[in-house]
């Protein structure tokens, strides 16, 4: 899994057309189904995070069971692979929060995935920048996808 | 509810009665769940962007939103 990529939550709510990353997650998309050049993955602490997004706005588990499903079904239709999560990443996710009082936990654990997998993060949050994780904005990821 | 007979290659007719509630389309697709003892099937929409947009409405992602995510967690955890 050296060298591939892996997306997060930010990405994942880019998959609907009220979102303001819709335009450029829908071009990647489109250009990574085409090129596949190297193989993107979401994880599971995404749709963990995603989940409890809907849940904090009260939104029920018959909403969030079809939301889930349908984030799963669009990721996997346009060729992401899952990425499961591991205790390896909840001990690094703690070891991370440790050292970095600025991290949040999803920022921990979304950060732990990507070392434990030596993946580069797709991400436009800069906060990843201070674990020395490789990043790459969507705007770049967009970029390489459509050489 | 209807009773059908799983045919070759496993396949299954989704009867009338249960298309009359929810309407699925040859072609259309389906996410498989096994919960044992049973098998749920749950219909992908076709335009699925825009069904994603309903369920999750006016949320608009952001850092402040992981952070509610983090609360709701700990809130359920409890």
């Amino acid at each position: 899994m050296e060298g591939d990529f892996m997306v997060e939550t930010e990405f994942l709510f880019g998959f609907q057309p009220k979102d303001r990353h819709y335009d450029i997650v829908s071009r990647i998309l489109k250009a990574y189904l085409t090129t596949s050049p190297f193989a993107l993955y979401y994880p599971v602490s995404a749709l963990v995070e995603f989940r409890g997004v809907m849940a904090s706005h009260k939104k029920d588990a018959s909403d969030r069971l079809s939301a889930l499903t349908f984030i799963k079904a669009k990721a996997i239709s346009s060729g992401l692979q899952e990425v499961e999560l591991s205790s390896d990443d909840l001990i690094l996710c703690e070891d991370l929060l440790m050292q970095h009082r600025s991290l949040t936990f999803f920022d921990g654990l979304h950060a732990s995935v990507t070392l434990n997998n030596g993946f580069t993060i797709v991400s436009n949050d800069q906060i990843y920048d201070e674990l020395s994780i490789k990043r790459l904005s969507f705007k770049d990821l967009a970029e390489l996808v459509s050489r | 509810m209807s009773i059908v007979e799983v045919g070759p290659k496993y396949r299954v007719t989704i009867t009338q009665d249960i298309r009359k509630k929810i309407p699925v389309k040859v072609g259309q697709k389906v996410y498989l769940v096994a919960r044992d003892p049973y098998m749920i099937l749950i219909p992908i929409p076709e335009k699925l962007d825009e069904a994603l947009a309903e369920l999750i409405g006016d949320i608009t992602y952001s850092r402040e939103e992981r952070k509610r995510a983090e609360e709701q967690l700990l809130k359920e955890t409890v």
